[in-house]
């Protein structure tokens, strides 16, 4: 690959890597925060968060052997 | 102990929050591909721009934001392949948080249970189910590892050649191409090693279950 044409994308250059830079921490936050919320949605939003699983697996687990 | 020792092998409502488990791990996935397919592509600007930035600050602005971009993405990379395991194999991966997440909490005496059965080496459906669950989640750590390596050193080739076409003049792109390949070789030999660590753990997986079970792996 050999160098562009600076003169040309000169301007254009650094408004495609800020769009890209900003494009990576929507993702980033969507990554992070999205997932568990979404997928508790998906699943009759029976997940409120993370620290709420392993309360919500015992009840099911217990409910399971008969004990709920 | 009912559950591990006696039940069908069914693992009763316990299957119930590996599919949410599952969903929630398709859905990072999606989004952390995402995330990685624009890291790639922002990589490739920086490090252009770099080499054409005509002041110093700036060329050195760019450099560090190509070095932490570089690093998101290796970042994203495993994000990628440990959310497409967990998607694939939810059971195993989702019995491995629980027994993070939960010390000396409600749930803890579940996971000793199945530690338990698993230490007894009862042959129990649950049991069945939970061992053979544990070795297809390293195989598929396995696959996708060989394939994220393949990629990886594809990539390195693809940089390499590159950098013999790049003329002699453009030091700094040459450079770039040869960090880069070099980069992503070192990256491929990590992924060797976690290849050669879950093929040996799917043919050989009772002690590192015991061990995944207490919460070590």
């Amino acid at each position: 690959m050999t160098a562009g044409a600076p003169a040309a994308t000169g301007s254009a250059r650094p408004r495609h890597l800020a769009a890209l830079t900003a494009a990576t921490a929507l993702l980033a936050t969507l990554v992070a925060l999205v997932p568990f919320p979404l997928a508790s949605a998906l699943s009759g939003g029976r997940y409120e968060d993370l620290a709420a699983l392993p309360r919500r697996c015992h009840q099911r687990v217990r409910a399971a052997l008969g004990h709920g | 102990m009912q559950l591990w020792a006696t039940g069908d092998g069914r693992l009763g409502e316990l299957s119930a929050t590996a599919d949410f488990w599952a969903r929630f791990h398709v859905v990072k996935a999606a989004l952390s591909t995402g995330l990685l397919v624009v890291l790639c592509v922002l990589l490739a600007g920086v490090w252009r721009a770099s080499t054409d930035a005509a002041s110093r600050g700036r060329r050195w602005g760019l450099a560090l934001l190509g070095l932490g971009a570089s690093g998101l993405a290796m970042v994203s990379l495993l994000v990628v392949v440990a959310n497409l395991q967990g998607a694939v194999v939810p059971l195993s991966s989702v019995l491995g948080v629980l027994s993070f997440a939960d010390p000396g909490g409600p749930l803890e005496p579940v996971v000793e249970q199945a530690r338990q059965v698993v230490a007894s080496g009862a042959s129990t459906p649950a049991a069945e189910v939970l061992r053979a669950d544990f070795v297809r989640y390293h195989a598929v750590m396995a696959v996708l590892g060989t394939a994220v390596t393949l990629v990886l050193i594809g990539g390195a080739v693809v940089l390499w050649h590159r950098r013999t076409r790049t003329a002699r003049a453009q030091r700094s792109w040459r450079r770039v191409h040869a960090a880069g390949g070099t980069g992503l070789l070192l990256l491929a030999g990590a992924f060797a090693l976690v290849i050669a660590a879950n093929i040996s753990t799917a043919l050989h997986p009772s002690a590192p279950l015991l061990g995944f079970l207490a919460g070590g792996a």
